[in-house]
This record gives C-alpha cells, sequence and structure tokens, in this order.
C-alpha cells in the first residue's frame, strides 16, 4: 500500500483514535495496538490503552510479507493478552482489521494462517483494499473478510468510522465462540461489501 | 424471629431523570490523558413494544415492568421477610447503558411463600435485541413456577427431592415462556438470550440452579465462603457459553441443580456478573462485599479495588432497597455494566468473619 492509500490509512487511525476518546467506555476499557507487515513484520504500537495511544507515522515499503504478519499477531497474543483464569477476569476477544492490497510475497503465510483460525484468538476482519487484494488468502485466515474497492480518502474514513462502531460494540456479552455464537458488527458503509 | 410479609411484595424504583444530562465533552490537555465523561440519558425506545403487551401479559402474568408505575425505573428493588429468612434484591442499569440511553437488561425477583422463598437474577445478552424482555420474563416466570410447586408442601418434607424438581419447573416454565413469547412476535430466540440463576429454600434446605455467567456464594456459619455453583470459566470476558432460551441451554440449568442443608448458611448471594466480574474472584471477595453491606465501608474491608460512594452499611439501613441500590453505583475502572444483586440472610445465624 502507496501513496494516498496509506496517508489515508494513518489519517484514518487518527480519526479513530480520536473518535474512541470520545466513548468513556472505550477511554476505561479499550487497548490498540498497530502492526505492519512489508519485507518484515513489525508491532509499531504495543498494546496501549486509548488514552496513552499515539497514532504512528506509517511507512510503505517492499514486499507483502503475510506470513510474518501473522506469526507477529500470533506472538503478540500470546504476550500481551490476558486469559480469564480462576484467579483474575481476561480481556475481551480482540478485534483485529487486517488491512491488505495485495497478494502475499512470501510461502510460509497458509501455516499461520491455519493457526489462527484453529486457535481462534481474536475475531479477525480481514479487508481486501482496492482490486488488486488477494481475497482468497484472507479468507484462509478468517470467514469474515470485506471488500472495500474504492480507495479514496472518503472511502478510508467511511472505513475507520465502520472499525470505531465495531470497538465501541464488541463489549457486548455474546455466546461463547466454540458455541456459535461470536461478534455481531455494525453494517458496513456503503462502498464496502461482505465477501460471501 | 418470624416477620411475615404480604405475597404482593412491593418494587421500589428510582425514576429516571425528565431529560438527558448531556455534559460537553472536555478539550483535551496536553500531557493529561482524557478522563471519561458518562452522561445518562433516557432509552429512546419503549421497554417493550406496545404491539407486544399482550403477549407479555400472556407468558409472565402479573410481570411489573418498569415502566408500569410512572417513569422508566432506573432502577428497582425489592425486600421481603418470613419465617426467619429476610431477602433483599436491588437491580441499577449500568452506566454504559445509561450513556447510550439504553435500557437495563439485567432483572431480580424474589418471592415467598409458605415455609420457604424463592429467588432469581438475570443478565440480558448485550449482543439480544430484546434481552431485557428475556430477564424480566425467565426471572419472574421461574420464581413463580417454583413457588407454585413449594407452596403447598410441608415445611418439614420428607421428600429431598421436591426442592430439586420444584426448580427444575421453574427452568422449565421459564424457557417454555420465552419461546413461546418469541413465538407469539416473531422474535429469534437469541433476540431473547439471558441467563438465569435461580435459589429456592424448602424444608430446611436450600438449592439453586444456574445457566450462563453470573456468581452465586453461601456464607456459611463457620465464616467460610462457599461457591454452590459458577458458571464455566471462558477464555475471554464477556463471552457465555449458554444462554436460555438456546437448544440445550434448559439442559444445561438442570444438570447444574445443587441442592444442600441450609442450617449453616448464614447468607446467600446471587450476582450478576455486573457485580461479579467487580469482585472477581467471588469465591475470594464475597466475604467482604457481604462485609460490607453488613458493616459499611471502611478501611478494613478489602474492597478489590472497587470505590464505593455509599459508605453506610446496607442491610441495617432505614431504607434496605435504596441503600442497596446506592451501593450499586460504585465505581470500578472497566466495569460499568448493569449490576443486580441478592442477598438473603438466616437471621437465626451469624456470619463471624
Amino acid at each position: 500500500m502507496q501513496g494516498t492509500p496509506i496517508e489515508s490509512v494513518k489519517s484514518g487511525i487518527r480519526q479513530l483514535h480520536r473518535d474512541l476518546l470520545g466513548d468513556p467506555q472505550a477511554i476505561e476499557s479499550a487497548y490498540l495496538s498497530v502492526l505492519t507487515f512489508a519485507n518484515a513484520a513489525q508491532q509499531i504500537v504495543p498494546l496501549t490503552e486509548v488514552a496513552m495511544f499515539n497514532p504512528p507515522e506509517l511507512q510503505a515499503s517492499g514486499q507483502t510479507n503475510f506470513g510474518d504478519g501473522l506469526r507477529l499477531l500470533l506472538e503478540v497474543f500470546e504476550r500481551e493478552l490476558v486469559r480469564t483464569t480462576a484467579d483474575q477476569k481476561g480481556d475481551w476477544r480482540p478485534l483485529v482489521f487486517i488491512l491488505s492490497d495485495g497478494a502475499p510475497t512470501d510461502v510460509d503465510w497458509p501455516v499461520y494462517a491455519q493457526q489462527l483460525r484453529e486457535r481462534r484468538p481474536a475475531n479477525i476482519i480481514a479487508v481486501a483494499c482496492g482490486d488488486q487484494a488477494d481475497v482468497e488468502a484472507l479468507k484462509q485466515v478468517t470467514e469474515i473478510v470485506i471488500q472495500m474497492q474504492d480507495m479514496s480518502p472518503d472511502a478510508f474514513k467511511a472505513f475507520f468510522r465502520f472499525v470505531s462502531a465495531s470497538v465501541k460494540q464488541t463489549s457486548a456479552k455474546v455466546g461463547a465462540v466454540g458455541d456459535g455464537g461470536g461478534i455481531t458488527l455494525p453494517p458496513p458503509p456503503p462502498g464496502i461489501t461482505i465477501v460471501p | 424471629m418470624s416477620h411475615e410479609t404480604p405475597d404482593t411484595e412491593t418494587p421500589d424504583t428510582l425514576g429516571l431523570p425528565d431529560a438527558a444530562v448531556a455534559t460537553p465533552l472536555a478539550a483535551p490537555i496536553a500531557a493529561e490523558p482524557p478522563r471519561p465523561i458518562w452522561t445518562v440519558t433516557p432509552p429512546s425506545v419503549p421497554w417493550c413494544p406496545e404491539e407486544w403487551s399482550a403477549h407479555l401479559d400472556a407468558v409472565a402474568p402479573g410481570l411489573v415492568r418498569p415502566d408500569q408505575h410512572g417513569p422508566l425505573a432506573e432502577a428497582t428493588g425489592m425486600r421481603a421477610a418470613r419465617d426467619g429468612w429476610s431477602l433483599l434484591v436491588a437491580s441499577r442499569r449500568g452506566r454504559l447503558h445509561a450513556h447510550r440511553g439504553d435500557h437495563r437488561e439485567d432483572a431480580g425477583q424474589v418471592l415467598l411463600f409458605a415455609h420457604g422463598w424463592c429467588a432469581a437474577v438475570a443478565d440480558g445478552a448485550g449482543s439480544a435485541t430484546y434481552s431485557r424482555l428475556g430477564a424480566a420474563i425467565a426471572t419472574h416466570v421461574a420464581t413463580h413456577a417454583v413457588r407454585e410447586a413449594l407452596q403447598h408442601g410441608q415445611a418439614d418434607s420428607a421428600e429431598p427431592a421436591l426442592l430439586g424438581r420444584a426448580l427444575e419447573s421453574g427452568a422449565t416454565a421459564a424457557n417454555h415462556a420465552l419461546r413461546e413469547f418469541a413465538t407469539r412476535c416473531g422474535l429469534a430466540l437469541r433476540d431473547l438470550r439471558t441467563t438465569l440463576l435461580v435459589a429456592a429454600l424448602h424444608g430446611g434446605r436450600v438449592g439453586l440452579l444456574q445457566v450462563g455467567d453470573g456468581a452465586s456464594a453461601c456464607l456459611n456459619a463457620d465464616g467460610t465462603v462457599s461457591q454452590p455453583l459458577s458458571g464455566p470459566i471462558t477464555e475471554f470476558s464477556g463471552e457465555v457459553a449458554h444462554f436460555l432460551p438456546d437448544d440445550g441451554a434448559i439442559e444445561q440449568l438442570v444438570q447444574s441443580l445443587v441442592v444442600r442443608d441450609a442450617s449453616h448458611c448464614a447468607a446467600l448471594i446471587l450476582a450478576t456478573d455486573g457485580v461479579e466480574d467487580p469482585w472477581y474472584p467471588f469465591t475470594r471477595h464475597a466475604g467482604p462485599l457481604y462485609a460490607q453491606l453488613l458493616h459499611g465501608v471502611n478501611e478494613s474491608v478489602s474492597s478489590g479495588g472497587v470505590t464505593s460512594s455509599h459508605r453506610a452499611p446496607v442491610l441495617s439501613a432505614p431504607d434496605p432497597v435504596h441503600a442497596l441500590i446506592e451501593w450499586l453505583a460504585f465505581e470500578k475502572r472497566g466495569e460499568n455494566d448493569d449490576r443486580t444483586l441478592c442477598v438473603i440472610r438466616q437471621d437465626a445465624v451469624s456470619w463471624p468473619a
């Protein structure tokens, strides 16, 4: 992702942050983290409470090492998520948005995609940006894939409003994922479709 | 000491303000993290759609709607006493629902009958559109069905299975009522999803059953705290394995049944997760919680990170219902769910801790 789209993503993250700062429940309970994957994956911002979050600078470069991104995602889940035990209450199941406008350039990604599907450590929404995104690869990671054909700044603005609404909505009690439950997302904005 | 109250317990309510209290967001101050600013907004939709009122009356006759006696009840509670037992329940809309203008989705109910009582708390699933109706129907129908099954029995019943069967019939009746209501209103079963925790006393025994989350605790005469029931622990917060009236939930309810001798039980606490989560783990914190209700909030009481604005004793207050409603306004970061707490005490048994 380069040029205007990456600038729109940066702007969208700033907008998401502003929006969550206006929600008292988000201030008290939501945490944000940003990971990128190009030649290698990086956690640009560790899981940080909304009030302390600083929207990062993002730079697009190199290839699409999707596998390393998924590997790092699994690693972050293990390192930063708190699970419920008999002694402590855990986090809410995280909500992860994976944005990609291309196809994986590595060969390992199916291994990590399978691990994510099997372990279900998060509610993952994959976003296929533009018509070059590999929808089938994203489908290997999660059954929730949305297509955003329009990559204009306005389209990203609407998308990040959808992200914000999704974050606010996920603090509702739901059926356990293993029991066929899972989250109910707000309706996506016009121009964004759910891939069947 | 026997102190009887009529069978028609009167709910006590706090009304919503007439208008929203809209507080403008403050501009962020550099180097200081923003603070959450909560508002209170009345719900914009009726508690029960008018066209469903007749269906509600049909499946849960006598159910007292939170908007039945005037402005919609922000919180509600009731108390009752008989044959040496005192029951107190209160249910309060959480800050998150108040901020978003949503209804309270919790419900609580206590009922007396000859030689016994029945109590229930429920928490409607936030992801279910009409879970507030589900929780209200479930608690109302379950307690009334248990009372119906037990009220003609003898106090010294020689049949230990009677209480268990009555609780099972209460659970079955609640499940049936929810399904009937869904059919009549054209709703999906998942629209009414709710947890349910029921307790009843009869013949010197106390029985409990539960589906979904929430917690119960028995404070024993020897100072110990036991947890007769608890929902299954899920990996992440906010996820519940089973709700009424889903398929399989009634089996979970029936399988959870526990019946035990009540003679050493000084108090029994039933709580929805809005109370359980801030006091988690409940086995460790139910004692300090009860001590707060009994003696008031003081520094010697471990509060588990909870800040209480109501510091006076609740159980000996002139108006315990209002006192409990006020106590339920305690604060803990990130814990803003609806809260329902039922406290049942055996007057002749003291809790020494």
